[in-house]
């Protein structure tokens, strides 16, 4: 068909005519690509320079006001209203750096742009309510407050995690319970992220922590998550519950409760909580068999260390490897040099712990 | 008989204008999701502070894996510039895949290097390891000593010997950026299912390099690599960046990926009977998250950077896009089970039959239609303007979507910060359609025979080094 319509005398006409408008049009276009770059380069490069002129400005002030060679006077920077923003940012970039009395200062100085920080709150653009979240947590203090716990609730996970880090920032049980709330919208994120976050709110949030793990009713990562936060704060009371989780559910007590639950035992348990731990110890899964290992080398006895040398031959190189550490950490060297050196994996093994102990290296 | 060719001629007529439509929507479709992805990305950037970020507790340990052969000459600076990564928690593994140079004595040399008894943490399959060493003076460097192997054996050894969570796979003579590492670690705590994440390749002739890091970035001097650049350019920001808007990542290179170590070792490792076994790994991550219902993502993270040496040499570069394209043919061959199976997705359904028909067989479709269309011109009639305007439409829209390219670096990155590198970009999307595509495309189709033919050779790379001092290595891959 195109054939025939290319080789008639219309046809071909019409076609070449196509041929030519589009050849036109994407040159056209190249040229708008071409001239869109140029205008973003012309752009970058103003905007480059006037931040970098504007940061030059304040920064010599700044630093002089730090040292306490010039008197604090925030009407000294000059910042017009369209500026506001970048020198909210310019002080935070500081604030990461300092702490105490210097980070105070810093929030004065702050202090009468933070009106038009909150408006950004109400941007459309997420980053920008993120990135408005992290200026007030910085600088806005109590009164900002409100507004950071209301962030949690944005319809962007982005700015709720904005909010519920910056929440974090301070020892609160009242701000902890607020995220804790929250915590099934977080569970994208990393396990270690979370619990570290949560740790940040202090012994305070330790009740709330272990109502959520041992509430059956919450998904499992949100319990696995308070229970890696409870290690973190070493919440003794959280050994219990954990044990009580391990000996009551062993059929059904997800992998990852497991896990956090035999790590927060080897951290904070004790004689009483051993049982919970050894009740784990046939586990098929080889993360559960390796957190136990690690809560016998810690709370364990004597009667642990056969067990813990049988593990050196478990199936799984990491919970093998985790029992080689756990008898050199337990004072039993003794049995892992006994190995005969036959070039197996368990002797390699046994010979790499024992030299990362005589190196120092051992976890 | 001439009545059939006809025939024959108009069937591939169609079939080509259908490729060219298609390929074409394609980069265009990719090249807008990726304005939007690099806008948003460029404004997330703001809310990462990558100092805070290095001070955390809670960030996973990385194993950088560098597989290497016959590299006495480029190892130690290499080696040293791996171990300048701003990263709290990393470990470096070097593999020396069998060298028959001095390799292993210069690392032994220059790193002090002391044979330590190391246990395997898996058993994924590898030729023989004969021995680990640790470096006295930097404990987080160990260098693996094995059997001849290949890449992926190589890496493959590296993964049974490394404890990080997280992996990184990359080239000899890959220069990570100081904050690579930390800014492709970053989407990993974000999301928990991500299994797999790619980073930003440049090209690196020619940029300046002191003491393992870039201090300054300007095109190439040679023409070769200048057009590369613009096509990474493609490559990466309009089409890998594309791709992940959709959700469709297929392919992250084997100069710089960040992989889940677990993942990758449950999946049965680095597979060696193909030379394009870093696509092969992340297809089959796919597919095996997909069959048993994993949930995950696989990404690409446009900011960390991985600067690599580019072929300056037609032959060398000839040799590198025929083991391209045979490496993407052997891997949608081993995965033709994923065609069009709704089960896997978008990938089964969109980016699989991307690669397999535009990418995979589109040198064959192309050359085809170089052949058609002189048949149309000697038999049908065609006249020369109407061969040169449909010419002026191909090169038209090959130059919009590299310009576009440029214009989302500029928009995001800003890399080349000289006005002359800005205009030499231009000046080369213009007249890369121009040769220098149509000399791709027959490379690829020599690709497309060897694959056929089952040829499983790598072919040589010549390096030049990173600084012009640098002295020439010659790598042979087995």
């Amino acid at each position: 068909m195109l054939l025939q319509a290319v080789a008639s005398p219309a046809g071909a006409t019409i076609t070449l005519r196509a041929l030519v408008i589009a050849t036109a049009v994407l040159l056209a276009m190249s040229v708008a690509f071409v001239g869109v770059t140029l205008g973003l380069r012309l752009g970058n490069v103003r905007r480059a320079r006037r931040w970098a002129s504007l940061e030059q400005r304040w920064e010599q002030d700044l630093l002089d006001t730090l040292s306490g060679e010039l008197a604090e006077d925030p009407a000294r920077f000059h910042v017009a209203p369209e500026e506001a923003l970048f020198f909210v940012g310019v002080l935070a970039r500081y604030a990461r750096r300092v702490s105490g009395g210097e980070r105070a200062l810093l929030a004065r100085l702050a202090e009468r742009n933070l009106p038009l920080v909150e408006e950004q709150l109400r941007s459309s653009v997420e980053e920008r309510r993120a990135r408005a979240v992290q200026g007030l947590a910085l600088f806005g203090g109590a009164r900002s407050e409100p507004a950071i716990v209301a962030m949690l609730d944005d319809p962007s996970s982005l700015v709720a995690m904005a909010a519920a880090s910056a929440l974090s920032r301070r020892e609160s049980a009242a701000r902890a319970d607020s995220v804790i709330a929250r915590l099934p919208r977080f569970t994208r994120w990393r396990p270690r992220v979370l619990g570290a976050m949560l740790a940040r709110f202090g012994p305070s949030a330790a009740p709330s922590l272990r109502a959520v793990l041992a509430d059956r009713s919450a998904i499992p990562e949100t319990r696995a998550v308070a229970a890696d936060a409870l290690r973190l704060l070493n919440d003794i009371e959280a050994a219990d519950v954990a044990a009580t989780l391990l000996l009551e559910g062993t059929a059904e007590l997800q992998r990852e409760i497991a896990v956090a639950c035999l790590r927060l035992i080897a951290k904070v348990g004790g004689a009483a909580h051993l049982e919970a731990a050894r009740a784990r110890a046939q586990s098929n899964d080889p993360a559960v068999r390796s957190a136990v290992v690690e809560a016998l080398a810690t709370i364990g006895d004597a009667a642990d260390a056969p067990v813990l040398l049988a593990a050196v031959d478990d199936r799984s190189p990491l919970v093998a490897a985790e029992a080689a550490h756990a008898l050199a950490r337990i004072g039993r060297g003794d049995l892992l040099a006994a190995i005969p050196d036959v070039g197996s994996t368990r002797a390699l093994l046994a010979r790499e712990v024992l030299y990362q102990r005589r190196i120092g290296g051992v976890r | 008989m001439t009545g059939i060719l006809l025939d024959a001629v108009h069937v591939l007529t169609w079939i080509v204008l259908g490729y060219f439509v298609l390929l074409n929507a394609g980069y265009l479709i990719t090249s807008m999701l990726a304005f939007g992805a690099l806008r948003r990305h460029a404004r997330r950037m703001k809310l990462f502070y990558v100092e805070e970020f290095l001070s955390a507790e809670n960030v996973p340990t990385v194993t950088l894996i560098a597989p290497a052969y016959n590299e006495e000459a480029t190892c130690v600076p290499a080696t040293t510039a791996l171990l300048a990564q701003q990263y709290p928690r990393y470990e470096v593994f070097v593999v020396n895949d069998g060298s028959k140079d001095r390799t292993l004595a210069v690392m032994i040399e220059a790193f002090d290097l002391e044979e330590i008894p190391r246990a395997p943490s898996a058993s994924l399959p590898c030729a023989r390891v004969k021995a680990v060493y640790r470096s006295r003076r930097r404990p987080n460097l160990y260098v693996l000593d094995k059997e001849n192997g290949g890449k992926a054996d190589a890496l493959n050894a590296g993964l049974n010997y490394c404890r990080g969570e997280l992996f990184c796979a990359l080239d000899a003579d890959t220069l990570l950026e100081r904050d690579a590492l930390a800014r492709v670690v970053r989407p990993f705590l974000e999301d928990r299912t991500l299994v797999a994440a790619g980073g930003i390749i440049r090209i690196a002739n020619d940029v300046v390099v002191k003491g393992g890091v870039v201090t300054e970035v300007r095109l190439p001097k040679r023409l070769l690599p200048q057009l590369q650049v613009v096509e990474y350019l493609r490559a990466f920001l309009s089409g890998r960046m594309g791709w992940d808007a959709l959700n469709a990542t297929l392919i992250i290179s084997g100069a710089f990926g960040l992989f889940q170590r677990a993942a990758v070792v449950e999946a049965g490792g680095y597979r060696k009977d193909t030379v394009g076994e870093d696509m092969e790994l992340v297809v089959r991550l796919h597919r095996y998250c997909r069959d048993n219902r994993i949930p995950y993502r696989v990404g690409f993270v446009p900011d960390p950077v991985a600067w690599t040496e580019a072929p300056e040499s037609l032959r060398v570069l000839g040799r590198q896009r025929d083991r391209w394209q045979r490496g993407l043919l052997q891997v949608l061959w081993m995965h033709r089970g994923m065609l069009f199976r709704p089960r896997y997705g978008r990938i089964g359904m969109v980016a699989y039959p991307y690669f397999l028909f535009l990418e995979g067989l589109g040198p064959i479709i192309e050359v085809g239609g170089y052949i058609a269309f002189a048949i149309q011109l000697l038999l049908v009639g065609w006249s020369p303007l109407f061969a040169l305007a449909f010419f002026g439409v191909a090169i038209g829209l090959g130059m919009a979507i590299s310009i576009a390219a440029v214009g989302l670096e500029e928009m995001s990155l800003r890399r080349y910060e000289r006005p002359r590198d800005l205009f030499g970009l231009f000046g080369l999307a213009v007249i890369e359609p121009l040769g220098y595509r149509q000399l791709s495309t027959w490379w690829r189709l020599k690709g497309v025979v060897s694959a056929i033919r089952g040829v499983h050779a790598w072919g040589e790379m010549e390096r030049r080094g990173f600084s012009p001092q640098a002295a020439t290595a010659e790598k042979k891959e087995p």
